[in-house]
């Protein structure tokens, strides 16, 4: 079943929001990295600040590679979020009196590595907080100890004494603040609605192929109603499920081998009889082989049901534990060598994609007592 | 002939009527599930169970619950399938024959191995070959086999091994695959869904993955284990989750 337009927009922007989060997570601990050695190179401090900078460099780009193999600090929960946020406030005190005396935001032009603090800002407005109470609570919460922890530290250390530069800086920096924190709302805005456009896509994908159908059985009633043959449109009925149910089951990453054979043999219906099938239980074959698979089965099939009688033996086996061997043959006159090497023909086609995955497609007997073709293609 | 058809659309049931009517004289009764089958089972006797594998009200209320991670699998009532039917028939002893009455979508695959495998059942109709209904009636009754030749390929191959040596071999394996079957993707998360230590799923992952390739060899045998077996799971929660596979393999 599909998630719902409009049926629960709270519980699927959470969970699509959520999902984006990590590697956006991961992104952010990288800039902040990237952050703190922009600081190093073009703020002035001393020994211990750069060592220290240097620690906080290593562990940011040690964290982002953490939240790519696993997850982020947001994502890990409410305790983890609270810790990455009191570190960017921390990180933020600590360069604050790591720098040259006076330095910190004293040349008007913004707080040295405020950026640190703006990109925790931009995530935790990308995050979807449960609830409209708790997440505008905690947005301005945070916004306002973003923009105003500058005006403390600034404040304390220079006993409430704010130069031009000073406030010139701080300003600038409430401001990016506001930006940053725009970015973020905004960059969950759009994933939220490429989401749900993909989703639309989809329902809009579902409604043309079952309109489809249902003009199809329209008129398949209509000319049984007109007196055509019930057999004649039950066939032309027939491809047209066969074909949407191809469509569907070929969409998948791994497909079942029996569904393929299944749908096969649906799609010729009464015109064969299967002698023998093969057991395939729980097998699958990636994607695509098993379009290679079905194509040969269509194609042999569909010659078996011309040429061959209808009647046909199909065995699947699996050799060496890797390679599996379809064997198609039918009872009828049998295929000339001549006709399957056609340059240009389906056989050849499949042939040819065959050796392309590792395999081989082949006539075993040229003669007149039925055709047999094989395929043989590596299972990974 | 007293007949029990368990099915939920009314094409299906429609075809299965007009083929055992045309062939036989059956008095047929329909019930949409597998609890309102039980019951009619229970209160009157039938012959024959004509039973579908998955039903739709069933599986999309269930489906719904699921992707909002509100599945427990401590106790209450899991998926309902046309296994449940199956099961009641031999638990209770009851006279009644049952038939598999199964479309072609992939996420009955393993139930269909399951019906044959563990629980025995020999006759299975495709709702495609209509015609063969009163065929596989006709086997039900006299306990002879029936299997339609397309439905024959749920048979396990000898290349492969059985569903009993592989996916359900061990409770402790089975937990790790509902939880992660009940939408739990994180280690920490699979973990606290069955009742382990995270270190213990990361360590199972492999295990995992080798059981399912001796059932699927085809399955991918590289990429990050957890991945894939969250995708394979996800294709086949239907069957993770069945309330009668966890009541005959806790």
């Amino acid at each position: 079943m599909i998630f719902q337009v409009g049926e629960s927009d709270k519980d699927f922007n959470y969970r699509t929001t959520y999902k984006l989060l990590r590697p956006f997570e991961a992104v952010a601990l990288l800039l902040q990295a990237a952050n703190l050695v922009g600081a190093l190179f073009n703020d002035n401090y001393g020994p211990n600040g750069v060592r220290i900078l240097v620690a906080l460099t290593v562990a940011h780009f040690l964290g982002a590679v953490w939240t790519v193999r696993h997850r982020g600090p947001v994502t890990s929960g409410a305790y983890w979020a609270g810790v990455w946020v009191a570190i960017t406030f921390v990180v933020q005190l600590a360069i604050a009196h790591l720098i040259h005396p006076g330095d910190f935001g004293g040349y008007g032009n913004g707080i040295q590595a405020g950026n640190f603090s703006l990109i925790t800002l931009t995530i935790l407005a990308f995050y979807p907080w449960r609830g409209r109470f708790q997440r505008r609570s905690i947005e301005v919460a945070l916004l306002c100890a973003v923009a105003f922890q500058p005006i403390l530290i600034i404040g304390i250390m220079n006993s409430w004494s704010f130069s031009t530069e000073q406030a010139r800086s701080l300003v600038q920096y409430a401001v990016w603040a506001i930006v940053w924190f725009l970015v973020g709302k905004g960059m969950a805005k759009l994933c939220r609605i490429a989401v749900q456009a993909e989703l639309k896509a989809t329902v809009s994908a579902y409604d043309v192929t079952l309109g489809e159908i249902h003009s199809s059985v329209e008129t398949a009633i209509d000319r049984i109603a007109n007196g055509e043959s019930s057999k004649r449109a039950a066939i032309d009925l027939r491809k047209i499920v066969y074909r949407h149910r191809r469509q569907l089951l070929l969409a998948y990453r791994q497909v079942g081998a029996v569904e393929i054979f299944k749908n096969t043999y649906w799609l010729f219906g009464g015109q064969l009889t299967l002698l023998s099938t093969p057991r395939l239980g729980g097998l699958t074959f990636s994607n695509e082989r098993a379009k290679l698979i079905e194509e040969c089965l269509v194609n042999s099939l569909k010659n078996v049901v011309r040429h061959g009688g209808g009647r046909v033996h199909v065995a699947l086996e699996l050799h060496h534990g890797n390679v599996v061997v379809l064997t198609i043959r039918d009872e009828g006159p049998g295929m000339a060598q001549d006709d399957f090497d056609m340059v240009g023909s389906t056989m050849q086609r499949i042939k040819v994609r065959a050796k392309e995955m590792g395999g081989d497609f082949r006539l075993i007997t040229p003669s007149i007592t039925g055709a047999e073709v094989r395929l043989s293609l590596p299972l990974h | 002939m007293r007949i029990l058809i368990v099915e939920d659309e009314g094409v299906s049931v429609e075809a299965a009527i007009n083929a055992l009517r045309t062939a036989a004289s059956a008095a047929i009764d329909v019930v949409s599930g597998p609890f309102e089958a039980i019951e009619k089972m229970k209160a009157e006797s039938y012959d024959v169970a004509l039973v579908d594998m998955l039903f739709r009200t069933e599986s999309d209320e269930f489906e719904t619950r699921r992707r909002l991670g509100r599945i427990g699998l401590d106790g209450g009532q899991l998926h309902q399938s046309g296994l449940a039917v199956l099961h009641a028939i031999a638990k209770l002893g009851l006279p009644t024959r049952p038939v598999i009455w199964s479309g072609g979508a992939p996420n009955r695959r393993i139930h269909m191995i399951f019906a044959h495998e563990v629980m025995g059942c020999r006759v299975m109709c495709a709702k495609e070959a209509s015609g063969d209904l009163p065929r596989a009636v006709a086997a039900a009754l006299q306990g002879s086999e029936y299997m339609h030749p397309v439905l024959g390929m749920y048979l396990t191959p000898d290349y492969a091994r059985p569903l009993k040596e592989t996916l359900l071999a061990s409770p402790a394996r089975l937990r790790i695959w509902r939880a992660m079957a009940s939408g739990q993707h994180q280690h920490k998360a699979i973990a606290k869904s069955a009742g382990v230590k995270p270190s213990t799923i990361r360590k199972s992952m492999d295990d995992l993955r080798s059981k399912l390739l001796e059932f699927d060899p085809g399955y991918p045998a590289n990429g990050s284990p957890s991945t894939e077996l969250i995708r394979y799971v996800a294709q086949n929660w239907e069957f993770f989750l069945d309330d009668t596979v966890r009541a005959m393999f806790p």
